[in-house]
Formats: structure tokens, sequence, C-alpha cells
């Protein structure tokens, strides 16, 4: 393990000011449609990981 | 989100004979002991398998803490300080849910245990479970918007994930209309759940 893996707060992982195109997307219906059943499938994902990992040690 | 530190509500417990057994059952800050490893260690010895998986108190198997009820062993990302000096513990979110996660698997322990299981049966470890988050303004199907969070494993496991200790595809943030849609579906979810209508326990919580 280096000290690279214990430094949370580097300034590149802060997120960027959004700019007019991705204030577009954020309320675009059609591009959303896409973003909701992407996000759905992670969330999915998620939970199924969350289920293996955890439960019964029978 | 930055807040008071929590803590437990300083309850004093008390054995058969009298005699004071606070200091066995709840840690300093009043939260219940469980089955986490409560060694003092610094932030690079903190790991994953430090958290508890089945919150039993380890003196009194009938004693079980979940949510925000059991004492964390330590915080989950470096502990940070101020200008001031005042200390900054980022502590692991444990309501929502974790804390149904949690509860779940302790029940299902009791119920075993009820029924002659000597130990625990069930685990739900915070560093190998992921958990969902999703904000939402405005009740306009159209006009609204939300921010969607998903985070696996919640404590991080540097182990398994030595680069940021989380899985970072699973481990996202979001601003836009789709998460206000979800949100809107878990409302409806919930309430159906809340009213035990037709196969109810059948859908994720």
């Amino acid at each position: 393990m280096t000290g690279e893996t214990h430094e949370p707060y580097r300034q590149d992982y802060y997120p960027p000011i959004p700019t007019a195109f991705t204030k577009f997307r954020r309320t675009s219906i059609v591009w959303q449609f896409f973003r909701f059943i992407a996000i759905n499938v992670k969330i999915l994902r998620v939970m199924t990981k969350s289920i293996q990992t955890s439960g019964s040690q029978r | 989100m930055l807040i008071p530190p929590f803590a437990g509500v300083g309850l004093k417990a008390c054995d058969r004979a009298g005699a004071d057994i606070t200091a066995t059952v709840f840690a300093p800050n009043g939260f219940m002991k469980v089955d986490a490893d409560y060694t003092a260690k610094p932030f690079e010895e903190w790991r994953a398998r430090d958290w508890p998986r089945t919150y039993q108190n380890p003196n009194y198997r009938n004693l079980f803490a979940v949510g925000i009820a059991f004492a964390p062993p330590h915080a989950i990302s470096k502990p940070m300080k101020s200008p001031n000096g005042t200390p900054i513990n980022p502590t692991a979110p444990r309501t929502g849910m974790p804390s149904a996660a949690m509860g779940k698997a302790v029940a299902a322990s009791i119920r075993d245990m009820l029924k002659g299981a000597p130990a625990p049966t069930h685990t739900a470890s915070m560093a190998e479970a992921g958990a969902v988050c999703v904000a939402s303004t405005g009740a306009h199907l159209f006009k609204g918007s939300a921010a969607s969070i998903t985070v696996f494993p919640v404590v991080p496991d540097r182990d398994t994930y030595p680069q940021y200790g989380r899985d970072v595809d699973l481990t996202f943030f979001e601003v836009g209309l789709a998460g206000h849609w979800m949100k809107f579906l878990l409302h409806h979810v919930f309430i159906y759940q809340a009213n035990l209508r037709p196969g109810w326990s059948f859908l994720p919580d």
C-alpha cells in the first residue's frame, strides 16, 4: 500500500463547474430517459452486489 | 455535511447484582459496543474488517445494536482539523439503506437464535454493502431535479479496492431529472409497502 492510497482530498477530485451543455442535458427529457435506465441498472447492480456479500453465514 | 458529533443517549447499564457495566456495554461516546475491532490505531492501519458484521455485543449475546445505535470502530476517511483546531472526523452514514440491511440481518439472526442457533446467523457489514441515495426537489414531473448517489462499499475497503477504497464504477453522483423520476417511483413504492398491499414484501426497500 502506498501513500497515494490515503490522499482523499486532492484538488483534482473536486467536480468542475457545469457547462451550459451539461445543464441542458440535466433537464433534457430525451437524454434523461436514457440516464433513467442507466442509473436504474447501476442501482440494481449495487443492490445485487450488496446482497451477494452480506447475508446468511450458514 | 458538517454537523456536531453524534453521541449515544448516555444510558447507565447494571448487571443483575447491580454492578455498573456501562463501560462493558457502551463505548465512551455512548454507543453500544458490538463485534467491531475497537483497538485504537492510526488512519493508515484502518481496515474494512474492523467494522462489525453481526452487531452482537461481545459480552452479552442477547444485546444487539444497529443503525445509529452501534459504536463505529473509527471514522471512514482521513481525520482533519479546521484552521482553529476543531477536529473534523468523517463518520460513516448509518441511517437509511445501511440501517435497513443491518436491521434485517439482526432480525433474522435473533429469529434463528430463538430457534436454537448458538450464534448470529446473518451478517451485514458496511464494508461489504453499498448504499443508494436520491435527493430530489420539486413536485412537477418535468420541472424537478435530483442528485442520484450510489456508493459501494459504504466503508472504504482499501485491500479490495487499493486505489480509492471503493468500486469506482458503482460509486457515482449525477444531477438531473432522471433521479427525480426515480424518487417519484420510490415514494409510491414506499407508500404501497407501508399499506401492506399485495406483494409488498417482494418489492425492493
